[in-house]
Order: structure tokens, then sequence, then C-alpha cells
């Protein structure tokens, strides 16, 4: 049940009055007001655990302080957040949490956003009476391709168990031993078999669970976040993009709630998608065959070269993939349609990959294009959007293109064997790509025009379900690339 | 998978469903009769139990190794729990705890290399009355002095 | 002995074959069933329990007959009923005798009981030591189906009710209801958050009783008596009998059947016979090793209810007394009672999980002459902060409680060791 169809009460959270849905989680309700309650089980997406005891605030009427996670909001209940019993009780829950810990942050992925120490900063700040020996327990244990875990940093919160337990429901993770021996784990180290294991790192609030493909790249502190779409398929997850602002390369990218589309989480393989924007395999400069070799050539020239392929043309035919923001696709379509003056405009959308159904645990789709649904709306506009790619290798068979512009897959691996028909269509005399990726298909053309990836962009990819969404720009990785408005000279 | 229950177990494992209205409830007992069905609950045992439950292993490892009484390591023929708690402690439990590791060298915890004897220091064993207490499988023994001890164990044949 | 008391749960013990159902019927067992069955409501039921007075014998007394009026009406809810034998506290070896000795008293209070609360399924919890007990129980619930005392149609009526028994597989914590109810569900006994209360929401989510063995064991009697009769014994406020287990360097170990309200001082050396030696009492617990320990000259002036105790400073509890003589080094007694709260933790929450062990840790490190002076206030710290609700069960709170008592009552023994780095009895 929406939020929004509960009724609201008045509630008052440190003295001031505000409007809640009755029987709402409490601890929720006022992490939305901006009562800064430390917690550490509790998550929005999971259920409630109540373990790690943080979450206490006062309620008038209640004989003692109770935890906020596991009550609910009714009408006139008056909330205390920061009073001296409930500092107290923070900083000792702090304390407990923290005796046993390794304190091993320099060498901590998670160091710069770690629940133990923000609020140790703000709840703590005291001197340590731990003198006794800590609890060893085991560290570095790989638990799949893309997870190493470590017990001993481990709070025991529970939250990846819970999420294993209710979001791709594998139940591969749970809690071994008891008491102060407690460690989370997989059954004899095995590796986690889900697409959706790095939400687990997401959600750990300390370093138990990291990243292999995020371990000692990067401190925290150096990196800047933007909001943006996976480009993975068509599901269109909201992310965060995070990059470094000095070296111009995105280091991760992150799920970002939002409930109608992907609520917390987002597949292993939708995250990984970043590390296509990376200078490695990208195109680095404009190339022009000559005598049989690909060789940069700077953008002046490109264009002279564009500029001539399109004079000289007047058998033209684009092919276009659904890989591009709404924004450059209309761009596309409008350039090509009225100032090329070519109606062979063809996509290679395939309709029947646009079921609804998801093929993995929760997310993926089986279109693997960001903005299938964007552009196909464009071309229905340009009455153009029967020509797909069966259509276009039939026209091949008949007509006689001089010219052939591809706008290529971001993600070559998105579709494995894009172009693979190129060896064929010989008669065409001049091919050129538009792209960001060096692929198999590379040496077919006879000029290469860089572009931008997701993360260096702003504009709108249109999801499975026809919701607009926007990307913003983070960085860019490739100086040489521009965008595809400069591209087309537009 | 190589280990599987016997007729007689599977038939038993079977007649647990009548018990229970949530199917989970049997995992307890199906534990108590793997263990006694393999001896102890190998991981092996734990895949076996948890494709007959229908739950994931790491599931089933999680209830296995919350209990005491159920073994994850082998455990000797007899296995000797010991009572250490406030009324045996008080009536030097703890030394007999002692004797006896000295007696079979082994610590509280392990096996004899032949296999005949684990040793277990337990928390109270609701025997208090008659300390020390200690349990050797599933038979107490009230008031054991050393001496009663190794009379005790010397009856105990492989 | 001066105390003369009715003897209500172990009324029949010494009789030779109690445990059988026919030397059972020939002493006037299941009739109180069958009056429950033939010539009461069920609300009639609860009223009458309600009026006894009787309270929860497993430690926490909360009174029996108000926790089944929470179940709701609803008939076409399943409702569930657990007798809890678990009995795990130390010191405490009561429930054990109940259901190796006369284990068709506990299946007659558990049929009595779902009757009231409109259960047909009932699971008796025992712990898996006590084989002996599963052994018996089991055995009488066969006599019971052979004689329409379970199953369908119980005496003729259009009562039907099943028990079971279910073995424990060593976890203190689930003595604790909702660590109980985690244990029958096939997850590991981690107690549940409450709200929701087991009765509304328990084993499987449905409405849910759990009560001891012992506070089962007693409504038959109360049944057949009435209300009246049974607070007849007791104090005011703290009705009936109730089972205490004696056990330490006493001459008379044992579990005794005592009016509440009866001085402890007369259990230790009436019934007890004194300390062994004629050695010199040092302190008492007096409700199992959660309860707060009581120095000599606190234990030989309080009284065994459940007031009395609360307001000497500790609890009724399970009914476990454990005697303390003048020889036993404090410091460490109390090592054995924070190895216990450590190994039995169940880890869910932080305070009590990573206190426990903390705990326990400085304990040894002053009893092994590495103490610190700052020990003492620090040990006071971490206790103070791991109870008062501060966990999802009161397990912390029973972990906190012995380890704030001895340090607070029996300081000098702690300073010594710290000071001196040696113990002051020099016995270890």
């Amino acid at each position: 049940m929406s939020t929004d169809s509960k009724e609201k009460v008045k509630i008052i959270i440190d003295g001031k009055e505000v409007l809640a849905p009755k029987g709402e989680n409490l601890l929720k309700v006022l992490l939305e007001n901006k009562a800064a309650v430390p917690h550490y089980c509790y998550h929005p997406g999971l259920s409630i655990a109540g373990a790690c005891r943080m979450c206490f605030v006062e309620v008038e009427g209640q004989p003692r302080p109770l935890i906020s996670c596991n009550a609910t909001v009714s009408e006139g209940m008056a909330v205390k957040t920061t009073t001296e019993k409930v500092k107290e009780i923070q900083k000792w829950n702090l304390a407990f949490h923290l005796i046993n810990h390794p304190l091993d942050c320099p060498i901590c992925d998670q160091a710069g956003e770690c629940g133990l120490q923000n609020y140790y900063m703000k709840h703590g700040k005291y001197n340590s009476d731990m003198q006794e020996n800590k609890v060893l327990k085991r560290k570095v244990i790989s638990i799949g391709d893309h997870i190493m875990l470590d017990t001993e940093r481990c709070i025991l919160c529970s939250r990846c168990v819970r999420f294993f337990d209710e979001v791709p429901k594998t139940s591969e993770m749970a809690i071994f031993n008891r008491g102060d021996r407690s460690e989370i784990g997989t059954f004899q180290d095995k590796a986690l078999n889900n697409n959706y294991t790095l939400n687990s790192v997401d959600i750990c609030p300390v370093g138990a669970l990291t990243s292999k493909d995020f371990r000692f790249k990067k401190r925290v502190w150096f990196l800047k976040d933007v909001d943006s779409v996976c480009p993975g398929c068509s599901t269109g997850c909201n992310v965060t993009v995070s990059f470094d602002p000095i070296e111009k390369r995105t280091y991760r990218m992150r799920p970002r709630l939002n409930e109608e589309v992907n609520s917390y989480w987002m597949c292993d393989y939708g995250r990984l998608r970043y590390k296509q924007t990376e200078p490695e395999n990208r195109i680095l400069a404009p190339l022009k065959k000559v005598k049989g070799n690909l060789l940069p050539i700077d953008w002046k020239n490109a264009h002279t070269e564009w500029k001539e392929i399109l004079k000289e043309s007047s058998e033209l035919a684009v092919l276009v993939t659904p890989q591009y923001t709404s924004e450059e696709l209309e761009a596309v379509y409008h350039f090509f349609t009225q100032t090329v003056k070519t109606q062979a405009i063809f996509h290679t959308i395939e309709a029947q990959k646009l079921s609804d159904a998801v093929i993995d645990e929760l997310l993926l789709r089986q279109d693997k294009n960001p903005n299938s649904q964007g552009l196909l709306s464009i071309a229905k506009k340009y009455n153009l959007e029967n020509q797909d790619l069966f259509y276009f290798e039939q026209q091949l068979k008949t007509k006689s293109w001089k010219t052939l512009v591809v706008f290529a897959p971001q993600d070559p691996q998105s579709i494995p064997n894009f172009l693979s028909w190129l060896e064929k269509g010989q008669n065409i005399s001049k091919k050129i790509l538009i792209g960001t990726h060096i692929s198999h298909a590379t040496p077919f053309f006879d000029l290469i025009l860089p572009t931008l990836t997701f993360v260096e962009k702003n504009g709108t990819f249109v999801n499975f379900k026809n919701m607009e969404q926007k990307i913003n720009a983070a960085t860019r990785s490739v100086e040489e690339a521009k965008p595809i408005a400069e591209v087309l000279c537009l | 998978m190589s280990i599987h229950f016997s007729e007689k177990a599977l038939k038993e494992f079977k007649s647990l469903e009548l018990l229970f209205d949530n199917p989970r409830s049997k995992l307890v007992p199906t534990l108590y009769l793997a263990q006694r069905e393999f001896g102890h609950l190998s991981p092996e045992v734990i895949e076996y139990i948890a494709s007959l439950m229908n739950l994931s292993p790491a599931k089933v490892l999680e209830v296995a190794s919350f209990y005491t009484m159920l073994h994850k390591k082998p455990v000797g023929k007899y296995e000797i729990q010991i009572c250490t708690n406030v009324s045996c402690a008080m009536m030097k439990s703890r030394e007999l705890l002692a004797h006896v590791e000295k007696r079979l060298k082994i610590r509280s915890g392990e096996t004899t290399p032949d296999k005949l004897f684990t040793l277990r220091r337990e928390e109270c064993l609701g025997g208090c009355d008659k300390a020390p207490t200690l349990r050797i499988n599933d038979t107490y023994h009230y008031k054991v002095t050393p001496e009663k001890i190794d009379e005790i164990l010397s009856k105990c044949k492989p | 002995m001066t105390h003369v008391s009715m003897k209500i749960l172990f009324e029949h013990l010494e009789v030779p074959q109690i445990h059988t159902l026919s030397t059972y019927r020939e002493k006037g067992g299941y009739q109180a069933l069958e009056k429950v069955l033939k010539q009461m409501k069920p609300e009639e039921v609860i009223s009458v329990v309600s009026d006894s007075g009787l309270r929860g014998r497993g430690g926490a007394g909360f009174p029996a007959g108000k926790k089944w009026s929470f179940v709701p009406k609803d008939p076409l809810k399943t409702k569930y009923l657990l007798c809890n034998g678990d009995e795990s506290e130390p010191g405490t070896f009561k429930d054990r005798i109940l259901m190796e000795q006369i284990p068709h008293l506990v299946l007659e209070g558990i049929l009595i009981a779902a009757y009231a609360v409109d259960c047909h399924k009932a699971y008796i919890y025992v712990r898996g030591e006590y084989t002996e007990s599963i052994a018996t129980l089991e055995k009488a619930i066969e006599e019971c189906h052979a004689h329409h005392l379970l199953g369908e149609a119980i005496l003729g009526t259009k009562f039907n009710l099943d028990i079971y028994v279910f073995r424990g597989a060593g976890a203190y914590i689930c003595g604790e209801e909702t660590g109980l109810i985690s244990s029958l569900e096939g997850i590991k006994g981690w107690p549940k958050l409450k709200p929701p209360f087991p009765a509304l929401a328990g084993f499987n989510r449905q409405p849910t009783v759990v009560n001891n063995v012992e506070t089962l064991a007693s409504v038959p009697w109360i049944i057949q008596n009435g209300a009246a009769a049974y607070k007849k014994n007791g104090t005011e406020k703290s009705p009936g009998t109730k089972l205490f287990c004696l056990s330490g360097p006493v001459k008379n170990p044992g579990t005794y059947e005592l009016p509440l309200g009866f001085p402890l001082k007369d259990l230790i050396y009436e019934v007890g016979g004194g300390l062994i030696n004629n050695a010199k009492l040092k302190a008492v617990i007096p409700g199992g090793a959660s309860a707060h320990v009581l120095t000599a000259e606190e234990a030989l002036k309080v009284n065994l209810d459940y007031e009395s105790l609360a307001a000497a400073g500790s609890m009724l509890g399970s009914g476990g007394v454990m005697v303390i003589s003048e020889s036993q080094c404090m410091v460490d007694l109390l090592s054995v009672i924070a190895h216990f709260f450590k190994h039995e933790s169940c880890g869910q929450c932080t305070p009590c999980r990573e206190g426990t062990g903390w705990l326990e840790k400085i304990i040894l490190s002053i009893l092994h002459k590495r103490g610190r002076e700052e020990d003492i206030d620090l040990i006071l710290n971490i206790t103070r902060n791991m109870q008062g609700g501060r966990t999802v069960c009161a397990l912390a709170d029973a972990a906190a409680w012995p380890v704030e008592s001895f340090v607070k009552k029996f300081r000098s023994e702690f300073e010594h060791h710290i000071k001196h780095k040696r113990c002051h009895l020099n016995v270890h």
C-alpha cells in the first residue's frame, strides 16, 4: 500500500509538528523529516530486524526509550530523538559495535562512507575502554565474482542476509554460530550466484562486504556523484554515477531509489556497464581509412570528410541503435530526413524482445537497450517505425545504397553480433560509423566519428514502460568525443 | 548426492510432516535424525538436508550451527558433558573436568584420537541438587567424584 | 519442620507408578479436565485461573489467566499452546521432575489450557538434554490417545487436541518464549521483536500462548479446588505454591514445593538442613543465575515471593535457589556466570552479543591478576547499558544483573584481586 493512501496524522518530532501517515514506520518518518536518527540494521527496502539497537528515541508516555524502527506512527505521538538518555544509549551502542571491530579504516574501502566512522564522529567521541583482546574472525573471503567478505568488520546488522532472503530470494547468506562468535557468510564460502550480489555492498553499513570491482581503486572522498539512469537494459534503473573529476574517470555506479522502477536495487550486469565508458576500447579520435588502415585525423578534417560524403551521396542509408538519448535520436532523424533528405533510416529494435518479462531474479530485461521506446516514438513521428533491421537486410539485397551511416551501440557487449552482415554489403562504397567503441566491425568502416557515452552527456531515456528519465553528464573520459549534434555539424 | 537416508529414516522424516502446520518446523527434528543416521552434520549432510527440505544450505547450517547439541564435527563413541555452571562449579565440577582432561589427554571440545571420547564443558544440565552432574551420551551421572568418573570411564569400551 | 504446607504439584509425587495413566487416574487425575470439558465454558476456565492469581513459573511471573485472555476469540484462527519445558536457567531442575515423574499432571494442565484458549495443537518444547522427560511424556501422550484423553472427541466431548513433544537442541535462549517459537519454526532460536506479541502473532504468526511446565501443572488443582482454595496458600499478592530448587553446598539440596512467601532462611536452614560442614553463608542467588545475588544478611531476611524478592532488589525468577558459602570466591563464581551468558547470547542484538563477551573478558582478567582499577566502574557502566529494554529480549538484562550485583555487593573481593593480584581466599 502506498503511503499516500494512508490517513495522515499529526505527530511531534523534537518539538516540531509534522504530518505523517498513520501506522507508518516511525524511523522512516523520522528520517524523512530530517531527524538524524542513527541506524544500521534498518533499511527501508528490507524487513525489520531491530538488532543494532541504534535507533532509540523517547516517546512521550512510554516508560522507557524504544527502537523507532519497530514503532509505528500514531496520532499525537511526541517523539524526542536527542535527549540525554537517547544520546547515552547511542554512545554505548556504538561502543558495543566497535569493541571487536578491527578499526582497519586506513585500508578499508568503506572509509569515508562508513556508518561506524560517521556515527563515531556524531554520537561517539569517547575514549575506548576496551583493553581486552578482540574476537578474531575470518577476513578476505571471496564469495563470488564481485564480492569480498570480511567477517571481522561485520557488525551483524543482517541487512545482506535479509537482502538475499527477500529480494533475489536466493537465501545464500546466513549468520552462523551465535553470540560474539556469530559470523555472516555463504555456505562453505560458496560463490554468490545471482545477478544482484553487489547490492549487498551498497547496503552494508560498514566495510564487511566490498566490491571486487571497486576494492582499493579509489578513496571515496575523491569521488563526485551525479544522478543518472542505467543504460544496461530497457528497465532503466535509476543510478548514481560516481566519478573522479580530476582524473575524469567513472569509478562506480550504484542504484538510486525509484519505487516505480527499481526500488533500491539494480543488477550486477547493469551496474558494471559504467566500465564501457572507460577510455580503454573507446574510439579516442576521428579515424579515416587510408590505404586500408584506419588513421587518426583531427575534427576539422573529419568534418570536411563528413560533408564531402554527404554532398556526394545520393543513395544514403542510416542505421540507428536504441542506445542514444531521445534528444540525440530526434536530431538524427531530423537531420537525415530534413537536411540529407533520405527516408532510408532503419533501426535495430526487435519487436519480440520488447516484452515486459525480466530474464533474471528481478530487473534485467531481454531488451538490452536503454531507449527502445524513445527511438520507436521518434521513428513513429517520422513514419519510419516499421523500418527495422529485418527490413533493412531485405532492402540491402535490392537497393543500391552508396553510403551507410551507422550509429553503433554504445555498449558493444549488448549486441555481440552487431554488423556481422557488413561483409556482405559490398556494394556500399562508403561506410561511416558514429559511436563510442572499437569493435570487431570497426575495420569495415571508412570514417569513424567518436561520440559520447551515457556518463558524458545529458538527455532522456524512455524505459520499457514509457517513463521518460533523465541522464546527467558526469565527466568526459574521452576528450575528442563529441556530442551527436556536433558530430553531425548541425 | 552420495549420501542419503536409509529407508527407515526417510519414513521417519516423512512422518514428521504430520506434526507441523509449517514444513520448516521439521528442520531441527530432521537434523537430529540426520545426526543419528550419519553421526554428525558434515557439509555434505547439510546439503542433503537442504535438498530434502527445499531450503538453502546456508539456512540449514545457520540453524545447525546455532545449537550445541547438533554436531558439526565428528563425535566420539562416548560424549562426556560436564556441567560447570554455578552449583556444579561450587561442588568442584571444574576440578572434575580438569581431571578428565588429564586422564583422556584432550581438552574440552576435543575428541580422543581413538574416537572413543569427546569431552565438553557444559552449561547447567538441570542436575544441580546432585552436583557435580555430567552426562555421558544420554545418561546422567550425579555427585561425580574423580574416583567415580575413573570407574565409569574404565567401563566405556570401544 | 515448622512449616506445614499443602502440596499442590507434588501431592502425589511419592505415589509409586504415578507416571502411569491408571495410577494418575486412581488419584483423581483428569477429573479437572472432565469438569472443564463437561461443565465449564472456556471463559469460565480463564476466569478461575485469573482469580487464583497464578503467575508464570518460568521466571517472568506474568499472570497466567491474563495471558490466556489476550488470545483473540476468533474461531477461524488457528491457536497454539506451547508448553515451555526448555528448563535451562542455571540452578533450576523442577520442570524436569514434573515431566519425568508426573507427566500426566503436565498433560492435564495443557489440555485445560488448550480448551480455555480454543487450541487444538499443542507442543511441549523440552530441552534436548532431558531425554528421559521426552520419553516419559511421549509414553504418557500415547496412553492418553488410547484412552480418549487426546485426539478427537476427548472424553466424549467435542473437544479435540493433539500434543507433540519437540526436542530442543541446546540453546538457553529457546526458553525465552519468542526464541522458543523461532526454534519451533525451524529457524535459529532468535527471539522476535515485540510487538507483535505471541498472543496475537506467535507460532506461525498465529495467536500463541507459551506457558511454563510448572504453571500448567498447577492448573488442574486450581480447577478442582477453586481459586479461593489456591489463594489460601502463599501471600496475598503471590498466591499459591511454588517449586524451589535448592542447590549448592547445603545438606539437603533438592526440589521443594513451598507456599510463596516462605522465608528463604527457612528453606536453607530448615528444609535444606543448613550448609555442609555448617559453613557460614556468604550469599544466595534466589531465582536462577539471572537473579541479582543477595548477601547473607539480605537472604536471611527475605521471603520467597514475587514482591518480597523484588523489594530486596532481586527476583523470584525460576525458583532456582543457589546457596554460596563463605569459602567461595565471588570473582571466580561470577566468571562462571559471565561465561554462561556469553555462551548463550544468541548474537542478535549488539549490546548483548558484545556486552556479554566483554564482561566475561574483564572478569577473567581480574580473576587472572590482570585487572585494572578502572575495571570495576567499567563493568558497572557496561551492565547499566545492557539492561532496561536495550535488547529484543531480556537475556542482556539477565546477563547484566548478576554481574552488577556481584560487583556492587562484593566489591571488596574484586578490589582485592585487582590491588593484590591474588585471591583473598587463596582458592585459585
